[in-house]
């Protein structure tokens, strides 16, 4: 697979299907995973990025490469997140046991410890208020870079820090409880 | 006392030293305090060991989730 590079973003904008398509294959993986992080839901999840990449082929012409690209499509990401709790009326915070539902789908993950993990990690996030479980996954989880999520969150690079800062603390204690 | 307002410091400065923030002289207090004061020395190890779970606790798409996604997604287009 090809980088996404600038021949490819000139036919993103076009709403060129093809490279639409490289562009789904990139990072459909890397954005599920934030999302999921969010709202902590296969299902809300996978209809949640698909409207992202819905939603971003249509605004495409408007793209203005301000901003990579991937970072916009997070923040679309974000926004459907943001909106669906918002419709829905539902709090963040979940109950426990939602998050043992999906421990009967099969053959998704190999690993036993590696589900412990995520069980315990998603345990802990669940119990984090929205605005600090947005920046903890962006940086703790994806990767992100405090600029990118600056852009992305509408915050000082002071600001994201503070609040990441607060959140590691949160989390840490979250975790601890859980054990 | 004295010690521990400096730990209080230290753990302020904790997060941008794991982050590779911090450059020269804060940089090197800390790793100064750091090798002095086991405290914090822990409190950077379960740092660390959160960060790695994190990173560790990735979702995952199966391949009939991706297909379905795509698919999806372009039939939605070809329709408009
Ligand atoms: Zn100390």
């Amino acid at each position: 697979m090809r980088l996404i590079d600038k021949e490819l973003i000139e036919k993103f904008k076009n709403q060129d299907k093809e490279a639409f398509s490289e562009i789904v294959e990139e990072y459909s993986e890397r954005l599920y995973n934030i999302i999921y992080k969010m709202v902590l839901n296969r299902d809300d999840s996978l209809d949640i990025l698909q409207n992202t990449f819905l939603k971003a082929f249509k605004a495409a012409p408007r793209f203005k490469g301000e901003s990579s690209l991937y970072t916009y499509l997070v923040a679309i990401a974000l926004n459907e997140a943001r909106e669906r709790f918002r419709k829905e009326k539902r709090f963040l915070f979940f109950d426990l046991d939602i998050i043992d539902e999906e421990k009967n789908i099969p053959d998704i993950y190999e690993e036993k410890e590696k589900e412990g993990v995520r069980e315990r990690v998603n345990s802990a996030l669940k119990k984090l208020p929205e605005s600090f479980r947005e920046v903890l996954v962006l940086k703790d989880v994806d990767g992100l870079s405090l600029k990118e999520i600056s852009e992305i969150a509408n915050l000082s690079e002071g600001g994201v820090k503070t609040r990441l800062y607060r959140a590691r603390m949160l989390l840490k204690r979250m975790l601890n409880e859980g054990k | 006392m004295k010690e521990s307002k400096k730990c209080l410091e230290i753990l302020k400065n904790l997060c941008g030293y794991i982050d590779n923030e911090l450059t020269g002289k804060c940089c090197e207090e800390i790793e100064a305090h750091l090798r002095e004061c086991p405290e914090c020395r822990g409190e950077l190890k379960k740092m660390e060991s959160i960060l790695s779970l994190c990173k560790k606790s990735r979702e995952s798409l199966t391949k009939t989730e991706k297909k379905r996604l795509k698919e999806n997604i372009f039939n939605s287009i070809e329709k408009e």
